[in-house]
């Protein structure tokens, strides 16, 4: 990672639309981005096409951009994050809205005890291999929701449906998250005892 | 398994996902950026303007070429016979109301033509004050007795003119072929026409521009005869025309002057006219643009990348020396051992374990150089040259292949503007060849050497350049020449 120093000089040049330093910020902070486009693409390619874009929205706006707080890194980090973040909102949008399903009356869904021991056990890529399963809708909802932290009425408001949509899609994503991954581990139960 | 616990191990997964980095989504980025963001408008942007420049130099420096070519090609300029030789113009198809002088390079010349012309006594519709001379009963004894004298002739041989011999001649053989050309003499006094012998102190005047004399026409000289007498031929040569075809040669033989009766002070008076024409030379001072090829090294078994430097200059020339300056710039792209790259004291913190420095660093140089002229032979010399060279540092971006603690081995770079400026850093070592256009247009090639005296760069790289630079260059002014008095 870029320390903070070379962080603004390449930003200024990145302002100035020089080649070399946005493939240094490109470089330097593709794994970071990469995981926010991972958790909200089907596949690596559709990930790849999301963090471009995002990147070419922080490219082209990389000149307004001012630290909000002294560590210009962290600060970076999440006008970064933000970017990425409405980018794969936008290709959602763009790409997968017909897939939201309508409004269902609020369940709540529990998630069996046994798949606590067994979800333990998952590696974090296998997570993020499921939450790629997901169907689009679902993963998008579930993703802003468990882990960018936003309101069922922001992501409404983010993706045009109503809060219970949202609601509702959250609540069969984790059902189908929970699925899959105990699937998962099923198989891999079922193939260490082979 | 709660929610909670649930989003919890989610959240923890992606905050550890971390995917590694894919050159190949990097060049889809780049096609992206191109597409949408292109980089290449700032090059586009500054060469057209050098393009522009380049063929500014080149159209002035062919205009030049070709307005000297052409006054030395179309004007075919022959001396034939000293004394009394006559450099001729010839010029097909031009049929010009001028009746005397014309100047071609610093010599004065005489339109062969127009001599015919006047040998011929042929007045044109345009030149009224030109009459056909068919009086020939204006030939006097003296005119006769003059022919009895040595014969002068100033002719313009038909290899010259592609016309038939045009003759000014005084001879003996009667007084209708006297009008031929034959200077008119007034033979009752026998002192040249009207007794007013042109004030050769206010002898022509040339024109810069097109060589001819201005204010010192036949035509005007004939009116002035014709004055003083009215019947006097006209299309003859004046005294100052002879003058000024035999001027030519730079000599005034004592058999012309004799025979055209001049005293000696108006013979002085014609050279004395003939030695303020205004001669000028090509200035020493010259312009030139060069572009070229340049590799440089950084020592070690790293090369650079060959990339093109290029930049203007001017220089003096005084004798076989020519100080040269300019301003130069470069793109040099080399790459640095770990032990040859040495940054401000302090500045390692992070980067502990360095293996290779590559730089990409965009170079303004200006080269101070002495040229010394080895040899010359018609349109070429050869010259070595050595100067100092000061390089300004405008931007440098240095990528750093190094271990971090763990071992893994990382790349990482950074760039800094216009942080430092070297004078005199470098040696310049070159040879050259240089071919002359023309007088004032020359193309050198230059092979040369830029040895480090110091470093440079933020890491004080001992940087060594080589390279080849083809250079246009002009020297556009004309200067007096010396001893020679303006008019």
């Amino acid at each position: 990672m870029l320390s903070a120093e070379e962080l603004t000089v390449h930003i200024r040049a990145c302002a100035l639309n020089t080649r070399e330093s946005q493939k240094l910020i490109y470089s330097s902070f593709y794994g970071y981005a990469m995981a926010i486009c991972d958790r909200y693409a089907k596949n690596q390619e559709d990930a790849v096409e999301i963090i471009n874009d995002g990147f070419l929205k922080v490219f082209r706006e990389i000149g307004h951009f001012e630290p909000a707080y002294a560590d210009v890194v962290s600060s970076f980090k999440g006008w970064l994050r933000k970017i990425m973040i409405y980018t794969a909102i936008d290709h959602f949008r763009r790409n997968h809205k017909h897939q939201l399903v309508s409004h269902l009356e609020e369940v709540i869904y529990q998630v069996p005890d046994h798949s606590a021991d067994a979800i333990s056990r998952i590696s974090h890529e296998e997570i993020i291999r499921s939450i790629q399963q997901l169907s689009p809708g679902y993963r998008t909802v579930f993703n802003l929701f468990v882990i960018e932290g936003l309101s069922h009425e922001e992501i409404a408001g983010h993706l045009g449906i109503s809060a219970g949509t949202s609601k509702s899609n959250l609540a069969k994503a984790r059902r189908q998250l929970q699925k899959l991954l105990f699937r998962q581990q099923q198989i891999e139960i079922k193939r260490n005892a082979v | 398994m709660q929610f909670e616990e649930f989003d919890k191990k989610i959240r923890e997964a992606a905050d550890q996902h971390h995917p590694a980095y894919n050159e190949k989504a990097w060049t889809k980025m780049q096609q992206l950026l191109d597409r949408h963001l292109p980089q290449e408008d700032r090059r586009r942007r500054r060469f057209p303007l050098l393009w522009l420049l380049l063929c500014a130099v080149l159209a002035g420096a062919g205009f030049l070429w070709l307005a000297q070519t052409r006054s030395t090609g179309s004007h075919a300029v022959t001396q034939t016979g000293r004394p009394g030789g006559l450099v001729t113009r010839s010029e097909p198809g031009r049929r010009s109301q001028d009746t005397d002088l014309s100047s071609i390079g610093g010599q004065d010349i005489m339109d062969t033509r127009k001599l015919a012309r006047g040998s011929q006594v042929d007045a044109t519709p345009h030149d009224p004050a030109s009459r056909p001379l068919k009086d020939s009963g204006n030939s006097s004894p003296q005119a006769g007795k003059k022919a009895a004298g040595p014969s002068v002739s100033v002719s313009a041989g038909p290899g010259v003119s592609g016309r038939a011999p045009a003759h000014i001649s005084r001879s003996g053989e009667g007084s209708s072929r006297r009008a031929a050309g034959t200077y008119y003499r007034d033979s009752e006094a026998g002192t040249p026409h009207s007794g007013q012998m042109p004030d050769y102190r206010h002898a022509p005047r040339r024109s810069a521009q097109n060589g001819m004399v201005s204010g010192y026409r036949a035509d005007d000289s004939l009116s002035t005869y014709r004055t003083g007498r009215k019947t006097q031929p006209a299309g003859l040569l004046l005294p100052e025309q002879w003058a000024g075809a035999d001027l030519l040669a730079g000599l005034w033989p004592d058999s012309l002057r004799s025979a055209l009766d001049l005293s000696e002070d108006q013979a002085l008076a014609f050279l004395a006219a003939r030695n303020r024409t205004p001669l000028r030379e090509v200035s020493p001072w010259g312009f030139s643009v060069s572009a070229g090829p340049d590799l440089s090294s950084a020592g070690g078994h790293y090369v650079g990348r060959l990339r093109l430097s290029y930049g203007a200059g001017f220089s003096y020339t005084k004798n076989r020396v020519t100080l040269r300056t300019g301003l130069y710039t470069s793109r040099k792209i080399y790459s640095a051992s770990a032990d040859a790259y040495h940054p401000p004291s302090g500045y390692w913190t992070n980067y502990a374990d360095l293996k290779r420095v590559d730089a990409d660093c965009n170079i303004y140089e200006i080269p101070v150089s002495l040229a010394y002229r080895l040899g010359q032979s018609s349109g070429h010399s050869w010259f070595v040259s050595a100067g100092l060279s000061s390089l300004l540092m405008q931007r440098e971006t240095y990528h750093y292949l190094y271990k971090d603690p763990s071992g893994q081995l990382e790349y990482k770079g950074w760039t800094l503007y216009n942080k430092n400026r070297h004078f005199f850093s470098m040696l310049d070592l070159s040879a050259g060849y240089q071919r002359a256009l023309s007088d004032r247009v020359s193309l050198v090639a230059e092979p040369y050497l830029a040895l480090p005296l110091q470093g440079v760069g933020f890491g004080r790289v001992k940087l060594a350049s080589a390279g080849v630079l083809f250079t246009l260059q002009v020297r556009p002014f004309q200067v007096r020449r010396s001893g020679t008095t303006q008019r």
